[in-house]
């Protein structure tokens, strides 16, 4: 195998990465998708899954234990959790403007730059040997494929000294300082660096999905077949089938997930908003599964081809398809390792190279005079270049680690070193967002005992060897070869056991300082906050606006810091004065954006250089958080009234159109009657005076004269009558007198009064009754002028010369339906609803005059109505109007008399 | 002599009854029109001396009637009366925008009205 | 849902898991098979689905 088209495809994939994070980087558009996107936020979770996950897992499951499964047990645990506890770091982080792990920390304790130090040397100390594991595996797996088949290869280098590990720290060293130093204003969101890691989350799962498919499918027969070569009852949970270990390991790595500094750092720094948690919850475990579905029959797989020989179970993945002779194979496996191991580099050295140029060395040199003459006007570039330092310093370290110790250790061991470092945080950090009395002594406590029997059980039999003290190294390390998990679950038990004793212990028996408890109510209680972090943070003392501006333009520019002022206070009604001392959430606000950018320590050195700050008491801390939850109570009571204000003129509005439109009807129908009556007043008139002044008036005119009164006179009574009508059912005046009826028999009875009528107007009739409708419950004499009304109006609009009318009734579910048609011209198009409003006769604005019912439809819809039925006419094709009414057999509303 | 035509468009039949008697008894000759079409019909085919139109009628309404009799030269010089329930300062302006000689409304005196067409038709 | 049920969802979940994948349960799948499969991969695989599955609903539940 030739290592130079090896190195060219690592060096083309690295090429790559830098293309999708230059991309992401240079659109907006991609960095929008990038930023909100849950499923982007889910794979760079996966991060998670390195190069130990890798080529570890399958080493470690060829012993036939399945203990590399709690490596990923408990994330899943977690997972659901992460709501809980991932959700308030992210909107204590947002709040606070906090932006690594040791700001979080230090921010919640007293903001204490020695333990925002502590934490970050120690981070270092516990992480650096896992990146240097990541240079491990990276390495290993490439000199299995160089040198297979011809060990003289097996040290692949440039000039005789520049390995390919040294190729790839540089490489990945050059792409975090393209990708997470350029723009250091922008709020820690680095999304060409994300986008880049979760594309690695990608191809990492295809090759292990790709691969597993290959061991069990193509190089063996069946899935199955595979599984057949585990020894009976050989699969075991560890080497001794311990269950607290098998628990134990569980506890830690889900601890591990949580705190690991590469997870913070996606998992809340990184977040834009805390819906996407809800997708990773579910999401991220899917991935898990996935990577590990294929890990035991790989394992076995490497079993049974290799057991005999002297292959690395570490790099059993690589060694099948070599054996096989799939060149191809193991390159694409090689590439799948190399994009795990360089997502954790990458996200862990920027995680770690922030902490130490933010807590270390940016507070060490800020506020040197050498510094501010050397950089006048261009101080933003100040924590640009300690970034980098920082960056080279995590990463040559790390190289240098892996040079020296890392590559006798098995790759999984130094993982779990580092899980039970960075689960020392545990305590402090749990405690600090749920416990208001965690104090800072008692973090410095738990964190410094913690890490004290971490590194003399774990990290001191790992760094010398056998040449320190015999006794003890023997001690260690040989329970460390025999009984691996054993001694990691204990150290781990015992180093959490007196770090969160300690911490609680110190914590109870010491005085917080005000400013903590300030802080300890505002990340304990931070939902109640987030909104108002800035006035509920207590800040004494004596600042002006000229100095802080100053201290912001010279980090973020003169245009971007006035523009945060300005956006700042006009939210806030704070009224700029130059002469006047700054309102201290200012202040605050000033602190929080330079933090953002460098770290919360030198942040509070800057603050402290332009302002004259008072000590703060007990008072100001009571009164200021009191004041800040009676603000909230009494925002939201406020809020509570404008909305039911806004309700009520809301209603109000409404009564007001409907009272306004009543009054228009109310208008209409006035005139409507008033018209209605002019009309046969204005013949009554007429005629009498004719017949007054008239007396040799032949007889027959004065008994047509007469004649006409008379029916003008009945015509206006009938129409006063009905308006009286109306006028109570709309009034509620006239109840219904419920009684119990034969519809049939009454309009048998209403077509008989009506003959006459009919038989004057030469109209015939035909009926055809339903006989199985029951007695129903109705008013009699209000349904009897219903049906009155139709017939009178049926007999008015039929054909002329040969008029026709049909009555009908019919059962339909619960309801009759009575129908009356006849067969003159039908109802005119679009006046179907019209004609059964009581103003239909004429618009008052219209002179046209249509041949109208009067108000006789409106009272008979309203008697429908009452009865709680319909009444519509429908156009017939062969006949003319077909109005149609129903009814309920039984009436809810009213007591049947 | 020739008495005058007299045309009298209405769809209420009661009141056309009464003022068909009232110009019968005054000497002119009535002539009866039920709506706007019939109206304009015998108008051109009996040119009335004046005609007394209702406005809200089925179909064709009273303005448009008397505007078409004003439009036309064979009736243009026909008198012509309003006479309608419609009493709104709007409907008597318009009433007589249209070309109206005189705008009465309902209910009517018969003197009056008499008095009127006699006037009109000096 | 409102927050305090959702938290306390997960909340439950998560313990519920926990409980889930040790002893004594873990121990009674362990010499079990299922087909030429141990069953305990194929149980573990089953309650990462549940996991994964109830986060999935409680997610579409509270849009």
């Amino acid at each position: 195998m030739v290592g130079s088209s090896i190195f060219l495809t690592l060096i083309l994939y690295l090429v790559l990465l830098f293309g999708i994070a230059y991309r992401i980087d240079l659109s907006k558009k991609w960095r929008k998708r990038i930023a909100g996107n849950p499923t982007v936020y889910a794979l760079t979770l996966a991060v998670y899954c390195s190069a130990w996950t890798f080529f570890g897992s399958v080493g470690a499951a060829s012993t036939y234990s399945i203990e590399f499964l709690t490596i990923y047990i408990g994330p899943l645990i977690v997972a659901p959790l992460m709501w809980i506890i991932y959700r308030k770091f992210i909107r204590i982080s947002k709040a606070q403007g906090i932006t690594s792990m040791s700001d979080f920390i230090s921010s919640r304790y007293n903001k204490s730059i020695a333990l925002n130090r502590l934490v970050t040397v120690l981070l270092g100390v516990g992480i650096i040997p896992y990146i240097a594991l990541q240079i491990t595996g990276i390495e290993r797996g490439l000199e299995t494929v160089i040198s297979w088949g011809d060990k003289s290869q097996a040290n692949f280098s440039f000039f005789g000294f520049i390995d390919m590990a040294f190729v790839v720290t540089v490489g990945l060293g050059l792409f975090l300082i393209a990708f997470t130093t350029r723009k250091l204003q922008d709020k820690s969101q680095n999304h060409g660096m994300m986008g880049a890691i979760a594309f690695e989350s990608i191809v990492k799962l295809v090759v292990f999905i790709v691969f597993g498919i290959y061991v069990c499918y193509y190089i063996f027969d069946d899935q199955s077949q595979v599984y057949a070569l585990i020894p009976d009852g050989e699969l075991k949970l560890n080497t001794s089938n311990n269950f607290s270990q098998w628990f134990g390991m569980i506890i830690l790595s889900g601890l591990a997930f949580l705190f690991l500094p590469r997870q913070f750092e996606v998992g809340v720094f990184a977040a834009s908003n805390e819906t996407q948690l809800k997708k990773a919850i579910w999401m991220f475990p899917i991935y898990l599964i996935l990577i590990n579905l294929f890990v035991v029959p790989i394992a076995v797989a490497g079993n049974h081809f290799f057991s005999e020989t002297d292959v690395d179970k570490d790099t059993y993945m690589l060694a099948l398809p070599l054996l096989n002779g799939h060149k191809w194979m193991a390159i694409f496996v090689l590439l799948g390792g190399f994009s795990a191991a360089s997502g954790m580099i990458i996200v862990a050295t920027h995680a770690i190279s922030k902490m130490v140029a933010n807590s270390i060395l940016l507070p060490s040199f800020i506020d040197r005079p050498f510094f501010i003459n050397r950089f006048k006007g261009k101080d933003h570039k100040i924590p640009v270049l300690f970034r980098r330092i920082s960056i080279l310093i995590v990463l040559l370290l790390a190289y240098f680690y892996y040079k020296l110790v890392a590559v006798e250790y098995s790759l999984i061991s130094i993982g779990l070193v580092s899980f039970i470092a960075v689960s020392q945080f545990a305590p402090a950090i749990l405690g600090g967002i749920f416990w208001k009395h965690g104090n800072v002594k008692g973090a410095f406590a738990g964190i410094v005992s913690g890490f004290v029997i971490w590194f003399l059980f774990l990290v001191i039999p790992t760094l010398f060897g056998g040449t320190v003290n015999k006794n003890y190294i023997m001690l260690v390390t040989e329970s460390i070869e025999n009984n691996h998990g054993a001694i990691i679950t204990t150290v781990f038990f015992w180093s959490m056991f007196v770090n969160a004793s300690l911490y609680v212990f110190v914590s109870l028996i010491s005085k917080q300082s005000n400013l903590e408890r300030n802080q300890a109510e505002l990340f304990v209680n931070i939902y109640n906050y987030s909104e108002s972090v800035e006035s509920s943070v207590v800040w004494k003392g004596k600042a002006f606006f000229p100095d802080v501006q100053s201290l912001l333009s010279r980090f973020l520019g003169e245009q971007r810091a006035n523009y945060e002022l300005r956006t700042f206070t006009e939210k806030n009604n704070i009224q700029l004065d130059e002469k006047e001392e700054l309102d201290s959430r200012v202040v605050r606000h000033v602190e929080k954006l330079l933090s953002n950018m460098i770290g919360s320590s030198s942040a509070r050195i800057l603050v402290a250089s332009v302002t004259k700050e008072d000590q703060i008491s007990m008072e100001d801390v009571v009164d200021i958080l009191e004041e800040s939850q009676k603000l909230m109570v009494l925002n939201k009571e406020l809020n509570q009234t404008s909305q039911e204000l806004k309700r009520l003129s809301d209603a109000l509005k409404l009564t007001n159109q409907k009272l306004k439109k009543n009054d228009l009807l109310k208008d209409e129908f006035l005139y409507t009657v008033t018209h209605e009556l002019r009309t046969p007043l204005t013949s009554i008139k007429a005629l009498s005076e004719l017949l007054t002044d008239d007396e040799r008036m032949p007889e027959e005119i004065r008994k047509e004269f007469l004649q006409t009164i008379l029916k003008e006179t009945n015509r206006m009574t009938r129409l006063i009558s009905q308006v009286l009508d109306l006028e109570n059912f709309e009034s509620g005046k006239h109840q219904l007198r419920i009684s119990h009826a034969d519809i049939n028999e009454l309009i048998v009875y209403c077509t008989n009064t009506m003959d006459e009528t009919f038989k004057k107007k030469n109209i015939s009739l035909h009926i055809a009754l339903d006989d199985t409708l029951p007695v129903m419950e109705l008013d009699y004499d209000r349904i009897t002028q219903v049906v009155i009304n139709l017939l009178t109006n049926a007999s008015n609009h039929c054909n002329t010369t040969k008029g026709e009318i049909w009555v009908g009734t019919r059962k339909s579910n619960n309801t009759v339906i009575v129908e009356i048609t006849d067969n003159g011209e039908g109802v005119e198009r679009g006046m179907e609803q019209v004609i059964f409003e009581k103003f239909f006769q004429a618009d008052n604005k219209g002179t046209k005059k249509s041949k109208g019912s009067g108000l006789g439809l409106a009272i008979s819809k309203k008697i429908i109505q009452l009865h709680e039925g319909k009444i519509w006419v429908e156009k017939d094709e062969t006949f003319g109007a077909k109005f149609i009414f129903t009814l309920p057999f039984e009436q809810n509303k009213f007591i049947v008399a | 002599m020739s008495e005058k035509k007299i045309l009298i468009v209405d769809d209420e039949p009661s009141i056309v009854l009464s003022l068909d008697y009232l110009m019968r008894k005054n000497g002119f000759q009535p002539f009866i029109a039920r709506n706007g079409e019939e109206a304009l019909e015998i108008a051109k085919n009996e040119i009335p001396a004046l005609v007394i139109l209702d406005i809200m009628m089925p179909g064709m309404d009273g303005y448009e009637v008397c505007e078409k009799l004003k439009s036309n030269p064979l009736t243009n010089s026909i008198k012509i009366i309003f006479l309608s329930a419609k009493s709104g300062k709007e409907a008597i302006e318009k009433g007589m925008s249209v070309g109206a000689d005189k705008y009465l409304t309902k209910p009517f005196n018969t003197k009056q009205i008499m008095q009127e067409v006699m006037n009109l038709l000096q | 849902m409102n927050k305090r049920k959702l938290q306390s969802f997960y909340i439950f979940i998560g313990f519920l898991t926990l409980v889930l994948v040790n002893y004594p349960i873990v121990y009674h799948i362990l010499d079990m098979k299922t087909g030429q499969i141990p069953a305990i991969l194929v149980y573990l695989l089953i309650v990462g689905m549940v996991v994964s599955i109830i986060g999935f609903i409680l997610e579409k539940k509270n849009r």
